[in-house]
């Protein structure tokens, strides 16, 4: 959407940098639905500091929205690295976030192995393991998979859901 | 008890406190997450692993204090029934 702000990044394909990832989704579902961000205003919140002083590492993902887009967007960032570069060295993740004044999405895009996520089936009860892709589903409006090369997700999450669709929180 | 986030970056640290439960087959384990703020499928998973050993080696787990996200979580995975939560 042409008056969305846009955020973009680029970062190696790497487990480790998975949390500065989530810190960027979760500032950017902050920025939803925000009017008129002006070049210098002062932010509207103080930075968090532990007893240290240091900024708090803590997620504090209590809103709700935050919460479901920042579980959807990790589920897919992990399988990355762990599945899509398996075995591969120098991959990159290629982030665009989109912030709108009800919605964000963000694409993630990588240059690793590409899977059929039609075959992915649905986690039995008490699973060890293949949740991830059921949970972002559940967590955002519109999930979308493109195989690559370069392969593309888009994860959407709209601030008021169709009446047809409630978030799980 | 749990405390953070329990995910792909730190459910392998928790691995060897599993192992080391399910060795010692304790009768009740309480797994607590009040201060658990974020979960992922890797976190579900070692959680889930702990309740299958414990319990099939004869013991009880009792999950506790879950909320926000996690508490989401389990739920969209329908383990709020199976764990009481």
């Amino acid at each position: 959407m042409p008056d969305d702000l846009v955020v973009e990044l680029t970062i190696p394909a790497l487990i480790a940098f998975r949390d500065l990832a989530i810190r960027v989704v979760m500032e950017s579902c902050k920025l939803v639905g925000q009017k008129g961000i002006e070049k210098g205003a002062a932010g509207s919140e103080q930075t968090d500091t532990g007893d240290e002083g240091m900024p708090d590492a803590r997620f504090e993902l209590s809103d709700a929205f935050m919460a479901e887009f920042v579980s959807a967007f990790s589920e897919i960032y992990n399988n990355i690295p762990i599945h899509a570069y398996q075995g591969m060295e120098d991959g990159q993740v290629e982030l665009e976030i989109h912030i709108g004044e009800d919605h964000i999405s963000a694409s993630i895009i990588d240059t690793g192995r590409s899977f059929d996520i039609a075959a992915v089936p649905l986690p039995n009860e008490l699973p060890t393991g293949g949740m991830g892709i059921h949970i972002a589903r559940s967590m955002v409006d519109e999930l979308a998979y493109e195989p690559g090369p370069p392969n593309r997700w888009k994860l959407t999450k709209y601030v008021r859901s169709p009446p047809d669709s409630s978030g799980p929180l | 008890m749990f405390s953070g986030k329990l995910d792909v970056l730190t459910a392998p640290e928790v691995a060897p406190i599993i192992e080391t439960l399910v060795a010692e087959k304790r009768r009740k384990v309480i797994v607590d997450l009040a201060g658990l703020d974020l979960i992922d499928s890797s976190g579900v998973a070692a959680i889930v692993g702990l309740y299958k050993r414990v319990r099939a080696a004869g013991g009880e787990v009792i999950v506790t204090g879950a909320r926000d996200q996690p508490l989401a979580i389990f739920k969209l995975l329908r383990m709020d029934k199976v764990f009481g939560l």
